[in-house]
């Protein structure tokens, strides 16, 4: 069963899967350091917000990364207060557990900002200044804009949200720490499942994982990697006692088979490769339709064909991860015909074509196979005194339509 | 908003979908056979690139041609056109495989553009008022006659010679008889189109088949083509009138007015009529034989092709112009 599974849509942004790490590694280490003494009343309502820490590459303004910093944690500061905590913001460090504890503040936020690229990572975390354990955290990434600020608060405000409801729970209550070990459930055999610093390998579609020191139902990035399969990072709540189920990887070969048939053509089969370029949003098609057209009139003979296509493609919108995908293609042919009643057979003709623009959709049924279904339209460039087609596009009553499947390895 | 649907509701609307597209490609044939390819293609015998041919025997330029008439005679595929520089041309190909023989044109004296025929000796040949002219065994014109009837037909059978014009005594055709070698000729009475007093009727075409000489005839008022045939040219000589005395005769057909092509065409069975299949937007070629039977033949594309059609044979041509090729076509009635 998947507990609290959401889809990674955003794996392929840099900076947040780093910060989530950086989150998750800071909460073990607190919560180790903290663990071994007995849980503590929760009796100050007072949260130590310092400044957050702020890295940057070399072509990031630093005053508005600064800016921006002091927005995040005046951000957090507020959504604290609005919960009903007090928030104090002390201008000098240290910044640690012991310095807040002495303060008196019962819990501790740690946050840092990081630029890259054009691109803004923010991690926040509360931590219990009695024990050192993260009892809420949270991450996002975004692009540098005027609405990342909006982005801030909302995530400031998740992140007071959990802080209070932590804050409800009795002490000693089901927001212990995890112990012993989970179980994770995948359809990948031999595929790496890693929890922080914990791995285990999946056999017989489970691996089973120590616990990491954090709370019960804590959100925590898990990532499945596999050779010749897409690496894939998905957040889970972790709960003891319950296997959490992990998706199925996508293929990450090179290379996939295609058999399919269509209309547009003649009557035939299509036989095909697409080559995949790593990442999973690029490919390149080639096809071959070999084709025959029996011809039961009088006098006719059939005719048999092979169209050889080659082209390129890109998946649009969803991730390589998604079992649905859709995408657009285009491509160039070489149709070679030949004719069985000539006389002097066997004699062919070659027609050059073009498929501008070609629109598919596909669905993943398993982690080998997929199905396939695409809308095009293929223009003759009636060029050359071989051609038999004359210039214009090859259906007369709408567009191609083909249903293909694909097996990768 | 509407509810996401579930993964697996989603991926098995998928399969359906994609079982139901698959099924209905299979089943629906006539979407599968939608195919670009000419319809006369899956009948052509042999195809010749004419037009580098023709570009090979004339100035640059000259590739296209505004009409081209092909018709196998005497084992020979001749095709005789007019380039744009106002010259007629003639190319000889080889029965079969259209393979090209020889190029002539009518700056040489003794080539003479017209209906074509086959004299005693199996040769081809062609002529108009200034005489008729044959081609040898290697396609080199050779004078039969110095002087001819215009709109000349030419035929022969066992060890007799032919020329079949209109007459220019009455209403019907003349017939000369001359021996195997064309050197002396014996006059027959003209044969008058018909013995009826209605109907005006002119010649439009005369071809000898395998199975004996064919007629194809106009009836101008109504605008109404009719093909006749006898089993010999001297049946043909002996008949009182031609509409009532042939033997042989196809139902009369009216070419439609918005036909891309000539309209109406001789073959050795009967004769090809051409009109506008207003549902599909293609030229329909009707095909009526003297045995009674008719049947129709969409031309598709029909954008800068011609067709011909010939007495001698039923076999039929061809020709691409934007392309400059020529194919070959077997019957398909």
């Amino acid at each position: 069963m998947i507990s609290g599974l959401a889809d990674d849509s955003l794996s392929r942004r840099v900076g947040q899967g780093i910060r989530a790490v950086i989150v998750f590694a800071v909460a073990i280490q607190a919560f180790a350091s903290g663990a071994q003494s007995e849980p503590a009343a929760r009796t100050s309502k007072t949260v130590l917000v310092p400044p957050a820490s702020v890295e940057m590459d070399s072509g990031t303004d630093p005053v508005k990364a600064r800016l921006l910093a002091e927005q995040f944690i005046s951000s957090i500061a507020d959504e604290i207060e609005a919960a009903g905590f007090i928030a104090e913001t002390p201008r000098d460090g240290p910044y640690d557990i012991a310095t807040a504890e002495r303060a008196g503040c019962g819990w501790l936020v740690d946050s840092d900002v990081a630029f890259h690229a054009g691109e803004t990572a923010c991690a926040m975390a509360v931590r219990d200044t009695d024990r050192g354990m993260v009892v809420a955290s949270e991450t996002f990434t975004a692009w540098g804009g005027p609405t990342i600020v909006g982005l801030m608060d909302a995530a400031a405000k998740r992140l007071a949200e959990r802080l209070r409801d932590f804050g409800k729970l009795p002490s000693g209550s089901a927001s212990g720490p995890l112990s012993g070990a989970i179980i994770f459930l995948s359809p990948d055999e031999g595929a790496r499942v890693e929890v922080g610093r914990s791995s285990g390998i999946v056999a017989d579609g489970k691996a089973t994982i120590e616990a990491p020191p954090i709370p019960r139902g804590s959100s925590v990035p898990v990532t499945v990697s596999k050779r010749g399969r897409l690496t894939r990072r998905v957040e889970v709540r972790l709960d003891m006692g319950r296997p959490i189920a992990l998706p199925a990887l996508a293929p990450d070969g090179l290379l996939g088979l295609v058999a399919g048939l269509g209309s547009g053509h003649l009557p035939g089969l299509r036989l095909g490769a697409i080559f995949h370029i790593p990442g999973g949003w690029f490919f390149a098609p080639l096809d071959d339709y070999v084709e025959m057209s029996p011809r039961f009139g009088t006098n006719e003979s059939p005719i048999v064909r092979d169209e050889i296509w080659i082209g390129a493609g890109v998946y649009l919108f969803l991730p390589p991860s998604s079992r649905f995908r859709a995408g657009i293609e285009t491509k160039a042919g070489l149709l070679s015909t030949l004719p069985t009643g000539m006389d002097d057979f066997p004699r062919f003709f070659f027609d050059w074509a073009l498929e501008p623009f070609a629109a598919f959709a596909e669905y993943a049924a398993t982690s080998h196979w997929i199905l396939r279904l695409e809308l095009g339209g293929a223009y003759a460039l009636g060029l050359g005194p071989t051609s038999i087609l004359l210039a214009g596009w090859m259906t007369n009553k709408g567009p191609t339509l083909d249903a293909s499947v694909e097996w990768r390895p | 908003m509407r509810p996401r649907r579930p993964a697996p509701a989603r991926g098995a609307a998928f399969a359906a979908l994609f079982a139901l597209v698959a099924a209905s490609l299979l089943d629906s044939c006539s979407w599968l056979l939608n195919d670009s390819l000419p319809s006369w293609f899956s009948r052509a015998t042999a195809s010749i690139d004419l037009g580098s041919e023709i570009s090979s025997v004339t100035a640059s330029g000259m590739r296209y041609t505004p009409t081209v008439t092909a018709l196998s005679v005497a084992g020979r595929d001749i095709v005789q056109f007019q380039t744009l520089d106002g010259r007629m041309r003639l190319f000889v190909l080889g029965s079969g495989d259209l393979g090209f023989r020889r190029a002539l044109d009518d700056s040489q004296p003794v080539f003479r553009g017209g209906n074509w025929g086959v004299d005693a000796e199996g040769r081809p040949v062609t002529g108009n008022s200034g005489g008729a002219t044959a081609l040898d065994a290697s396609s080199l014109p050779v004078t039969l006659t110095s002087t001819g009837p215009d709109n000349a037909y030419y035929c022969s059978d066992a060890s007799t010679n032919y020329i079949v014009s209109p007459s220019s005594s009455v209403a019907g055709i003349d017939v000369a008889v001359y021996d195997s070698t064309w050197s002396s000729q014996t006059a027959t009475p003209p044969i008058p189109y018909s013995s009826a007093s209605s109907g005006t009727w002119s010649l439009v075409a005369f071809g000898m088949s395998a199975n004996g000489p064919r007629i194809l005839l106009e009836e101008q008022t109504a605008s109404t083509y009719v093909a006749l045939g006898w089993h010999s040219m001297a049946g043909l000589i002996a008949a009182a009138s031609l509409v009532e005395g042939a033997p042989l005769k196809t139902g009369s057909a009216n070419p439609s007015n918005s036909s891309l092509f000539p309209g109406v065409w001789l073959c050795a069975d009967g004769m090809v009529v051409a009109s506008s299949n207003d549902n599909s937007g293609a030229e329909s070629l009707a095909h009526f034989g003297f045995d009674g039977s008719q049947s129709s033949f969409d031309l598709q594309p029909t954008a800068d092709v011609t067709v011909d059609f010939g007495p001698g044979s039923a076999d039929w041509f061809v020709y691409e112009g934007s392309k400059g090729r020529l194919s070959k076509e077997k019957p398909w009635w």
